[in-house]
């Protein structure tokens, strides 16, 4: 139990937490990530609906809440894709708002953070990645594929850049999807750790319990960091959806 | 609610709400300025993982293709050698912007901060960080 209770890494098991059968070869069993997908989803939805249900011309305290969090989010994606952007406002406050709050739930102890998983993060920036092909192959056709090749260099040197270039935009829902994850696993395992610092040292008596503070401070400074942290990763994660949904836009370099 | 809302607008009220604009307005005004230094609040550790997460993802991206690419071609190890070296390019390539961003942006806010010189509160903090 000890040990259960001090290993930094028993917060990332995904388990079953409620047991469904077999449907058309789809395992229906909810596990504590799916559950704390569903949390988020439904925190999110009805949360925005409770906050703006009312829908005064002078907002309440809690509604300008809502309107801070629209107001952020347009902003932003009018600052990096202009007019154009506005199409996709939908998505990226939906995407932002997910993250947000999964990250923010995720701080709360006992709760299990899904943005610590990988193929959670990965399967949202695919849907970031997808989104940005299908715009660019809709909006430039084969255009699109003048991304790949700067302008302005000699010709040879194409054979090398293009392939350098495809790679590179290959590889954005590989570094956005580790970006999310690495920056919440590690903060959740620095978390666990410091707080198993403290549980162990303060097991064994007076002394212990007396240099349990400092790790306690340095647990408390990381919650604090990892709050911040939280929205940071949501807000990296949005901008750099923008800033890609705008190269599909606009591909020349 | 909505009665309140109807009320007759009176010229004291009227001005009441040329007011709220002004301040409104103003709120606004500081609000856009504050956005883009949301950015810099990024510490060594998210910095590294921006770096790190942009070179592995180059890195593995070439070496799955350049996998693929073999097992698809028969031409095993070559592929996999060349897709290793495009990933690794690719991987700095993906450094090389986000370090030309990072610069664009300590550049811009230099020159915010330039402009007007220690009035936010926040800019000892950003000083430091440069």
């Amino acid at each position: 139990m000890m040990m259960l209770a001090t290993d930094p890494m028993h917060q990332f098991v995904v388990q079953p937490v409620l047991e469904l059968p077999t449907l058309f070869g789809i395992d229906l069993t909810i596990t504590n990530a799916a559950l704390f997908m569903i949390v988020t989803t439904l925190v999110t939805s009805f949360g925005l609906i409770a906050l703006t249900g009312r829908g005064a011309m002078v907002p309440t305290r809690s509604q300008s809440i809502a309107e801070l969090l629209y107001g952020f989010v347009a902003d932003m994606v009018r600052s990096i894709m202009g007019e154009e952007g506005r199409k996709f406002f939908p998505y990226v406050f939906t995407l932002f708002t997910f993250i947000l709050v999964a990250n923010l739930i995720g701080m709360f102890p006992g709760t299990y953070t899904i943005t610590s998983q990988l193929v959670v993060t990965f399967a949202l920036a695919m849907i970031s990645f997808t989104l940005v092909l299908i715009t660019g192959f809709a909006k430039n056709g084969f255009g699109f594929l003048k991304l790949f090749a700067p302008a302005g260099l000699p010709p040879l040197m194409y054979i090398l850049i293009i392939p350098i270039e495809v790679i590179s935009f290959l590889s954005r829902p590989f570094s956005l999807a580790i970006r999310l994850f690495a920056n919440m696993m590690a903060g959740h395992t620095l978390l666990k750790l410091f707080g198993g610092f403290v549980l162990s040292l303060s097991s064994i008596g007076a002394v212990g319990i007396a240099a349990a503070v400092m790790p306690l401070a340095v647990a408390t400074a990381v919650t604090a960091l990892e709050l911040m942290i939280a929205f940071l990763q949501a807000y990296v994660f949005a901008v750099l959806t923008c800033i890609y949904l705008n190269d599909a836009l606009h591909p020349t370099h | 609610m909505s009665e309140r809302d109807d009320r007759p607008k009176t010229p004291d009220r009227s001005e009441d709400l040329k007011d709220f604009d002004r301040r409104l307005s103003e709120k606004i005004a500081q609000h856009r300025g504050k956005t883009p230094q949301e950015n810099d609040t990024s510490n060594a550790w998210s910095v590294s993982v921006r770096y790190g997460s942009g070179f592995a993802g180059g890195v593995l991206v070439g070496t799955a293709l350049g996998w693929a690419a073999d097992k698809f071609f028969d031409i095993a190890p070559w592929g996999m050698l060349v897709g290793l070296i495009l990933g690794f390019a690719a991987g700095l390539r993906n450094i090389m912007r986000e370090a030309a961003a990072a610069n664009a942006e300590t550049a811009a806010k230099a020159e915010n901060t330039g402009r007007d010189a220690g009035a936010k509160p926040g800019s000892d903090a950003t000083k430091e960080e440069e």
